[in-house]
């Protein structure tokens, strides 16, 4: 009897292993492009319990004032873009599909120049975001394990595109760009019974050893054993 | 312990058409949520969008030219009072570089290029988009797509065009409150139940002897 119960306890702590997630964010603040910056991706600490995944989301947002230049005399009108690649070097980590991991435009720029004229916009924004992929391989997650920071390096390549109907136009750009990027971490956290468990289970053991206290008191013995 | 079933559920319906050539005008269906599963709590609309281009790029100046063309693309799909995203376009978008080297006169055309975008709208709980989108059948909304080239260049004088096959998908995402089911004990209750009520009898049938 005591054997089947301490089964049937072990049976039911064992089904409370418990997955978690847990999330870093990292992010440099709006600098002019075209820049190199290092980016720090804290580690999960083993203490929670065993890494079975790590993901990493990255996001960008550009800021960007475009000048046209019409360098003839007949009149040019057009639109003019930022284009916005974002790169994160992230080593034999198979963190990302492609390379950059984000490539995104700013908004049109809409313009209309009479010969040898100049124009420049206002400030324009957009921003882009992308997820990777979700990695499971041995050697990334022990790289990804510990107390520290996994240490990346993102840059940026910024330039001007410009479609265009007579003329002779050119297009410069002055860009700020800022960039994120979330490590989230998926786990089996070390198993910690459910307190409902705990309760049912602890409730089953009073009730038995009042049996037995009750039992024992009346003389009246008549135990099974094993 | 019963007590503790009534939770939110989400439903999500997706409808991916076929890629055409741009520009491109057509009607694009969103499922609507039926009223069996329970109570509409809030609405959200995901679109994607993928490319494929060819793009040409002649140099009809004396020098040669150098540089990278690009297509970009819109996707306009307007929801009225909806509201289900809040820029026109809800996907702007570009392909990926196609980058050449043109001597005085020269032309050159890529290969098919791609590129891809997708965004997640407004989350809707106004009641009156709620019930339009509550019954039988689907919401039609039209879309839309505008494509051009864009050249990025030193020397020369290049034009560029493409040819470019587009399409558009959508992710409805309805969550809802489901009417009150029927109380259902969780399986672990039930095993430890009936192993405790064996486990008595077992004992009584011990003792009685």
């Amino acid at each position: 009897m005591k054997k089947w119960l301490m089964m049937l306890v072990a049976m039911v702590l064992g089904l409370s292993c418990r997955a978690g997630s847990v999330s870093y964010t990292n992010s440099i603040a709006f600098t002019t492009t075209d820049w190199t910056n290092s980016v720090a991706l804290a580690q999960f600490n083993p203490d929670l319990g065993y890494l079975v995944s790590v993901q990493v989301a990255v996001k960008s947002d550009l800021s960007t004032v475009l000048t046209v230049q019409n360098n003839s005399i007949s009149p040019s009108s057009g639109t003019a873009i930022t284009q916005l690649k974002q790169y994160l070097l992230t080593g034999s980590f198979a963190l990302f599909g492609s390379s950059p991991v984000l490539d995104y435009a700013g908004p049109d720029f809409d313009y209309g120049l009479d010969g040898n004229d100049v124009i420049a916009s206002g400030q324009l924004t957009a921003s882009a975001s992308a997820t990777g992929n979700l990695v499971t391989d041995y050697a990334t997650l022990a790289g990804f394990t510990g107390t520290g920071y996994v240490d990346l390096t993102a840059y940026t390549y910024t330039r001007t595109f410009i479609s265009n109907a007579g003329g002779n136009t050119a297009a410069t750009q002055s860009t700020t760009a800022d960039f994120t990027a979330v490590v989230t971490y998926d786990y089996s956290a070390t198993p910690v019974p459910e307190p409902s468990v705990v309760a049912l289970c602890g409730l089953g053991m009073a009730g038995l050893m009042l049996r037995r206290r009750g039992r024992t008191s009346h003389g009246n013995v008549s135990r099974s054993a094993g | 312990m019963f007590g503790l079933a009534a939770q939110a559920d989400f439903i999500s319906y997706t409808n991916i058409y076929s890629p055409a050539q741009t520009d491109w005008t057509n009607t694009v269906s969103l499922h609507r949520f039926s009223p069996a599963l329970g109570t509409l709590d809030s609405i959200q609309v995901t679109v994607e969008s993928g490319m494929t281009t060819v793009l040409s790029v002649t140099n009809f100046g004396n020098s040669a030219s150098d540089g990278t063309a690009i297509t970009q693309l819109k996707v306009y799909l307007p929801s009225g009072t909806y509201n289900l995203f809040s820029g026109s376009p809800v996907l702007n978008y570009i392909s990926q570089d196609f980058n050449y080297s043109l001597s005085a006169g020269g032309g050159v055309i890529s290969s098919p290029i791609a590129g891809y975008a997708s965004t997640t709208g407004n989350l809707i709980t106004d009641p009156t988009t709620l019930s339009a989108f509550t019954g039988g059948g689907s919401v039609q909304l039209t879309g839309s797509t505008a494509t051009r080239t864009f050249l990025s260049n030193s020397g020369g004088n290049t034009a560029s065009s493409q040819v470019t096959t587009a399409n558009i998908g959508t992710i409805i995402t309805y969550q809802y409150t489901a009417f009150p089911p029927t109380p259902v004990p969780e399986p672990g209750t039930i095993a430890l139940v009936g192993v405790g009520l064996a486990g008595l009898g077992w004992r009584r049938r011990i003792v009685g002897k």
